[in-house]
């Protein structure tokens, strides 16, 4: 994509466009030479980013294979069913191979148990594997469920009503959920000491000033961006909707 | 107040490298310091129980009392709860199902080779060390559970026992990959990627999905 845009934009005379019959008449050669220092360095960074993303690729095959191992093998599910087998029966097959494990399983004498250094064995079902996947999710929904978090704008008109948007998700994730949580995405333990309340809520307090000026600064970008995301994504429903209310009147 | 807002970040990274700090480090509150007991406790079981020999078993690096042990390795914590596994592993930052229960197996596969009294005066003078028959037992117990496969990842497994053991060598994909089922440790992160994976649509799919995106 890279490669067409450049093309398209610095290596075609426009001008002589009209006049030509090929595309040997139009192109400018050795466009590469005269390409001004902007789009040379956007080149840079997309040749960066695009190593980058291909090392990323590289070693995440090793994890996927592991992965797809598991499903292969343990779980019996081939590779033609993954795109229609359910979540239901990936948890119902996962559940069955708890007692190999033996941080889950349940038949382990005490003795044994013991000497792995686990003190209960865990819990591997449905509901703890939702729990588990939306651990993070979770804790968001119950601040705001709980009323913990205040999100009603200071005006007049719209006081006492709470405005939760998009990117004002992204803000709190940012904010809160991103301090609470280790790289892992488990609590991290610190978050929850009580003797540092103090020393965690000015650092609490400074991260929403930073994403509040952050907000200030990316707002035209991330407005296009979100408006964008949103119409592609209902773009079906939109039109429907128009054809609905022509048949109407 | 763009000043103060600098100096607070400044700090703030410290603040951040100590948020990760307090997390690896052992010496913390009393319910973690418990942990640390257990883990003490747990490889007095293991010495006195296997009769490690130091030469060839990682955890015996530190060759010092057992109170020594649990300072360098105070950073594992045995459950999943806290931060992940932190055995200096060379697939740590692409795999997080690094089988860390793996030293447990080859030492019990050590066991065969190693009954050597002298190590076992490693083990501190409050344990005295189980007798031979306790050893088998617990073996017996363990292998008749899972089969155990002495070469099988062997790029994770820093030694090799050459033990005469009855488990079969065998290269089979559905043993490795029970094999690496069974010393799933974070849990967490496991069922993260198989959800991921079950999102995806499959291997080729997601690698796909990637790919073009690239573009």
């Amino acid at each position: 994509m890279a490669v067409l845009l450049t093309f398209l934009c610095q290596c075609v005379d426009y001008s002589k466009l009209p006049h030509s019959k090929s595309l040997d008449q139009v192109t400018v050669p050795q466009c590469t030479r005269n390409m001004s220092t902007v789009w040379n360095i956007g080149i840079w960074f997309y040749s960066f980013y695009f190593i980058w993303k291909s090392v990323q690729l590289f070693f995440e095959m090793r994890r996927l294979l592991q992965i797809r191992d598991f499903f292969v093998h343990l779980l019996d599910i081939p590779e033609q069913d993954m795109q229609t087998i359910s979540w239901q029966d990936v948890v119902a097959r996962l559940m069955a191979l708890r007692d190999h494990n033996p941080k889950t399983a349940a038949n382990i004498p005490a003795k044994l148990r013991g000497f792995l250094g686990s003190q209960s064995k865990e819990r591997l079902d449905a509901h703890d594997i939702a729990n588990r996947l939306m651990r993070q999710d979770n804790y968001l929904i119950a601040l705001i469920n709980k009323d913990v978090l205040d999100l009603s704008l200071p005006l007049p008109f719209l006081r006492n009503r709470q405005l939760l948007s998009t990117t004002m998700v992204w803000y709190l994730q940012y904010s809160i959920l991103d301090m609470a949580f280790n790289r892992l995405g488990q609590v991290s333990q610190d978050f929850l000491r009580a003797d540092r309340r103090g020393i965690l809520s000015q650092k609490l307090r400074q991260r929403f000033i930073f994403a509040g000026i952050m907000n200030l600064m990316l707002t035209p970008f991330v407005l296009a961006y979100v408006v964008v995301v949103s119409f592609f994504t209902y773009y079906n429903v939109r039109f429907t909707v128009f054809t609905i209310s022509c048949l109407f009147h | 107040m763009f000043s103060r807002l600098g100096a607070n970040i400044a700090t703030g990274r410290s603040f951040y490298e100590e948020l990760r700090d307090r997390e690896d480090d052992p010496d913390r509150d009393d319910v973690l310091r418990l942990d640390e007991d257990n883990l003490r406790h747990q490889f007095s079981d293991d010495e006195a129980a296997i009769g490690l020999n130091p030469s060839d078993s990682r955890l015996t690096v530190a060759s010092g009392p057992i109170g020594g042990h649990a300072r360098p390795l105070g950073n594992l914590q045995p459950s999943g709860d806290s931060g992940g596994s932190k055995w200096p592993h060379p697939d740590d930052d692409f795999d997080n199902d690094v089988p860390t229960s793996l030293l447990i197996e080859p030492n019990i596969s050590t066991n065969k080779k190693s009954h050597d009294p002298n190590n076992l005066s490693h083990a501190g003078p409050s344990r005295p060390g189980p007798t031979a028959q306790q050893t088998q037992e617990m073996w017996n117990a363990a292998a008749a559970r899972q089969p155990l496969h002495t070469n099988d990842a062997g790029d994770r497994v820093r030694d090799r026992p050459r033990s005469v053991l009855t488990s079969v060598k065998t290269n089979n994909a559905r043993d490795k990959a029970m094999w690496r089922w069974v010393n799933v440790t974070n849990l967490d992160s496991f069922v993260r990627d198989v959800y991921n994976y079950y999102e995806g649509g499959g291997l080729w799919v997601i690698q796909s999905t990637n790919a073009l995106q690239l573009l």
